[in-house]
């Protein structure tokens, strides 16, 4: 049996919609201590980790483990029409095989979705060694790809002791943020290394539009490895992780 | 052609940008069929320079390759070699189908009808030796690496995705996946709006990729098995049992395990080739590990000269792929997030 209450619909919502830019079909492990759901996208450039604590939830009803195969865009719909306000209910009806969402808000919304098979992929976890890691406003960061947006397709990421910089270069033109210690959006800065490189933008911002402006993206980087964006969600009870592997210079 | 597993095979849809920076493994012969029978004129006739040779694949491989190029794709071109002798037969029912399907063509034509006349002159297409070597002369102009395979082009394929040199193999066949490719792209090289055959409809083409272990895994049968099943609905090397499509054949193996088990039943008779040479062409295929895959700048030059000069294509048109081409040098390699899991 499985019956999870959360207080209001914010964080399902905002997790949904930035997963299902990445993946098609999400498979969600529930056990006593909470939810967790890992997936790569289907070119394998990008990973989803997204791990929710029980505790995250008023009432978390989940006897046995439990593996959940949804299509996220299906899911997604669904939770659109949620108001961000509205108390969420998720149960599984394991006869029919579905999963009911139930909205209470002015009214009482109940809609259910089918659950499918998805492959169970075991996935590694990626051996990185970051040498540095900044807490940046989210709203720098969608900013910052926009602007790269103007000129290309690719984007530098750089931390350095100066701080968090952003840069794209094209024949089209070049676009650069700078987010020094001590400017607003930049809350943490901690740079073993200074470290740099490059992704690609849609990736980015597939990852980072759900966020509301003032979230805050932990950044993790190191020279020419993978991006690692981490959102707190549910007041800390939980976390959305992304990766993003690099773009190198073709030789 | 190929082998025909749709049924039990579950794609997942991809949008083409998403493979940017990929290298991919494109089975050449398969795309410059399509080319020759997708690329033609309103009453079936392909394109053709002044002089009336056949320019539908090179038009075809020219401006779907700079697409693919534009958008940060590595294609890289994998020829067939000398084909397995079982593959003999199908050889032969094709040509006889083309000369069918030219037979019906000329039919319609002299009868006014353009909409069957152009279905049965895209089953008539012939990809002739000298066309495969334009082709190849062309991608050299492009400065695209392409393979030459010792034997068939998919199983080639799949062996510089099994190598890591290639991050997928590109066919519209599944045999890629019985040769072993643990990637397959379908629909690559013929995404966009498609006209449905004989329909004056369109549809969206968007390519799907096919993940061998994930595939496997969902049917709960080994790579043997998959083979054992084409092997039953029937491969370019045999012919398959009557009767017998893929859900059926999935049913079959799952029931008893193997080909060879199979073959002990009532249905061994009707096998009219050896089951386990076809199974060999696929588990042990004829590859080769001399090959180098380099990407080297387009040649603006050449490429005008042998496609304008030498086939009559439009200047402005053949500038707008070349400029594409271009796009597409300065792309950065995307790497894939394997490279750091343990």
């Amino acid at each position: 049996m499985v019956s999870i209450q959360m207080a209001n619909s914010k964080t399902w919502k905002t997790c949904v919609g930035a997963m299902v830019n990445l993946i098609e079909e999400a498979a969600f492990k529930l056990t006593s201590e909470g939810i967790k759901m890992k997936a790569m996208d289907p070119s394998h450039v990008a990973l989803v980790n997204f791990e929710l604590s029980s505790s995250a939830f008023v009432k978390y009803d989940v006897k046995q483990p439990k593996v959940l195969g949804v299509n996220l865009a299906e899911m997604n719909k669904i939770m659109a029409r949620a108001k961000a306000e509205d108390e969420l209910t998720i149960e599984l009806d394991e006869e029919k095989n579905r999963l009911a969402l139930t909205f209470k808000g002015a009214s009482t919304r109940r809609f259910s979705l089918p659950l499918i098979d998805v492959g169970e992929e075991e996935l590694p976890e990626p051996k990185l060694q970051f040498t540095a890691a900044a807490d940046v406003a989210a709203g720098v960061i969608q900013d910052g790809l926009k602007d790269a947006e103007i000129v290309g397709d690719n984007v530098r990421f750089e931390l350095s002791e100066e701080g968090f910089f952003l840069f794209a270069e094209s024949e089209r033109g070049t676009t650069e943020l700078k987010l020094h210690k001590g400017d607003q959006g930049l809350l943490k800065l901690n740079v073993k290394q200074p470290a740099s490189a490059m992704f690609n933008i849609k990736y980015l911002s597939d990852m980072t539009r759900a966020a509301g402006g003032s979230d805050v993206i932990t950044v993790n980087l190191g020279a020419d490895l993978p991006i690692q964006l981490d959102f707190s969600i549910a007041e800390g009870k939980g976390r959305l992780r992304f990766l993003l592997a690099p773009r190198i210079e073709a030789k | 052609m190929g082998v025909q597993l749709g049924d039990i095979v579950s794609k997942q849809k991809i949008e083409l940008e998403r493979l940017r920076g990929q290298v991919i493994a494109i089975d050449a012969m398969n795309s410059l069929y399509q080319f020759l029978s997708i690329i033609r004129q309103r009453d079936g006739m392909p394109l053709k320079d002044s002089r009336g040779r056949i320019t539908s694949h090179l038009s075809g491989l020219f401006y779907r390759t700079a697409n693919l190029i534009e958008i940060g794709i590595r294609p890289v071109y994998v020829f067939d070699g000398e084909p397995p002798k079982l593959k003999g037969k199908t050889i032969e029912q094709r040509r006889a189908l083309r000369e069918e399907a030219a037979e019906e063509w000329s039919a319609a034509l002299k009868a006014g009808m353009l909409g069957e006349a152009k279905k049965f002159a895209q089953r008539a297409g012939r990809l002739s030796e000298q066309m495969v070597e334009q082709a190849k002369t062309l991608l050299d102009c492009m400065g695209l690496p392409w393979v030459q395979a010792p034997g068939e082009g998919e199983a080639q394929a799949a062996y510089l995705v099994q190598r890591g040199d290639a991050w997928a193999a590109a066919s519209q066949d599944f045999d890629s996946l019985l040769f072993g490719a643990p990637t397959l792209v379908r629909n690559l090289t013929i995404t966009g709006r498609r006209k449905l055959p004989g329909k004056d409809m369109y549809i969206r083409v968007s390519p799907e990729v096919i993940k061998l272990q994930a595939l496997l895994r969902e049917l709960k049968i080994t790579r043997e098995q998959l083979v054992d099943i084409g092997i039953l609905v029937g491969t370019d090397f045999n012919e398959g049992i009557k009767g017998i499509g893929p859900k059926k054949a999935l049913e079959l193996v799952r029931m008893y395990g193997s080909i060879e088990k199979i073959m002990k039943t009532e249905l061994g008779e009707k096998f009219e080739v050896d089951p386990l040479d076809v199974r060999d062409i696929f588990l042990k295929p004829k590859v080769s590990s001399k090959y180098e895959l380099k990407w080297h700048d387009p040649d603006p030059k050449r490429i005008e000269r042998f496609l304008c000069e030498e086939y009559d294509f439009s200047e402005p048109r053949v500038q707008t792929g070349i400029e594409k081409l271009l796009k597409g040098r300065r792309e950065r390699e995307q790497v894939p997030l394997e490279k750091w899991f343990g």
